[in-house]
């Protein structure tokens, strides 16, 4: 028997045969939905991935069971912090605008120039950062892209947009500032949606809500790849 | 979204822990290799969905670049160690024992990928190449090493076009 039918024969052994376990399903869209979460900078629940890229920060460590791989220090009060842009919208978050190029991005100083996500970069065509603040630590996510330059900013510093959403509100309370938004699907208090950005035809704000309240907000161009969120 | 996504795993998961352990040669590997792969692919669910993407063939071919990728570089995913195993190993009569699954095991990832989709999947070169974002005199050199070393390895158990 040549070696291509051994291996064909070797490949259609039903000993290669794994069944899952009756949690699998389970985990695994667990797993799914906390990484989704994640990216979108919510705070709670961020265990799994700040061990993961080595973040730290004013984050809840929360209740995973994952060790820390780098908790360094946080500066003490008297560090004094340069104070952290605060309204996200409509066309970037301070000095950070959508469409910058990657130089002028890490000009402000407010973006690291490490990569967070090796195998996005490698597959996609953009690069995920973290944002700093002076002391260095990170206070949420980037995402610049190799063609649109500055194509997503996803702060964790519960920035508010012009319109005066902010983490906290209700949907309701959300859908009356972004009428877009009454139309979030909710999974057990969870779901994201996304709404136009008054004044950036270019932009799209996602919401996501975490026990129906709004727990992240991030700006992005509306025609950013999937792939390429933060 | 995660409805309709744990009924893709649902349905899927027996075929990806089979191909994951084809494309990794152990069970362990092959449950952390599915796992990661899913939890990716379903963060980014409904994307995958609006963009047309044919769901399980997505997944395959991002479980095989895993697997290229995962030892090349440093185990950024440290975190597996920790989740739950979603695998049973159905240990039937030792396919650990066979000699062709030995010597598979033994090739670099890469090596075996290319076997995998070669062997196991039916892809052309030109399929394997465009999967693993390779081109086409790397499959071939890949495929070529892998064979040399396989028929190496099992000496004179395997047939080789008649020079025996």
């Amino acid at each position: 028997m040549s070696l291509d039918d051994e291996l064909r024969r070797m490949f259609q052994d039903e000993r290669i045969d794994l069944a899952p376990t009756p949690v699998a399903e389970r985990a695994i869209v667990a797993g799914a939905r906390r990484r989704r979460r994640n990216r979108r900078g919510l705070a709670v629940g961020a265990g799994a991935l700040v061990a993961v890229f080595g973040v730290v920060g004013g984050m809840a460590a929360s209740g995973f069971g994952h060790v820390e791989k780098t908790p360094a220090a946080q500066p003490s009060t008297t560090t004094a912090k340069q104070p952290l842009p605060t309204v996200l919208g409509p066309n970037g978050l301070g000095p950070l605008q959508l469409g910058m190029t990657r130089k002028q991005v890490h000009d402000t100083g407010l973006v690291s120039q490490d990569v967070l996500d090796q195998q996005q970069a490698a597959e996609h065509r953009c690069t995920t950062h973290e944002l700093l603040d002076s002391s260095g630590a990170s206070f949420g996510t980037v995402v610049l892209s190799r063609s649109a330059g500055l194509a997503e900013v996803l702060p964790r510093n519960a920035p508010r947009t012009p319109e005066g959403l902010r983490a906290g509100m209700t949907v309701e309370q959300a859908g009356n500032l972004y009428s877009e938004l009454r139309k979030v699907v909710l999974s057990a208090g969870s779901g994201s949606a996304q709404t136009p950005v008054p004044g950036n035809s270019r932009a799209v704000f996602t919401v996501d809500f975490n026990n129906s309240k709004v727990t992240a907000i991030s700006l992005r161009f509306n025609d950013n790849d999937e792939d390429c969120s933060g | 979204m995660d409805e309709d996504f744990g009924e893709f795993v649902r349905a899927a998961l027996p075929g990806l822990l089979r191909y994951g352990h084809a494309l990794t040669g152990n069970p362990h590997d092959a449950a952390d290799l599915v796992q990661t792969v899913l939890e990716k692919v379903g963060s980014r669910w409904a994307a995958l969905l609006r963009k047309g993407a044919e769901p399980i063939a997505y997944v395959r071919r991002s479980m095989a670049n895993a697997h290229v990728s995962r030892w090349r570089r440093t185990r950024r995913e440290n975190l597996v160690a920790e989740l739950p195993d979603i695998s049973i190993h159905h240990d039937h009569d030792r396919l650990e024992d066979e000699p062709l699954w030995q010597a598979l095991r033994a090739l670099p990832p890469k090596q075996r990928a290319v076997i995998v989709l070669r062997y196991y999947d039916g892809l052309s070169e030109a399929e394997i190449a465009e999967s693993l974002g390779v081109t086409k005199g790397t499959v071939k050199s890949q495929t070529s090493k892998a064979m040399a070393s396989l028929r190496l390895r099992l000496g004179n158990l395997v047939g080789d076009g008649g020079d025996r």
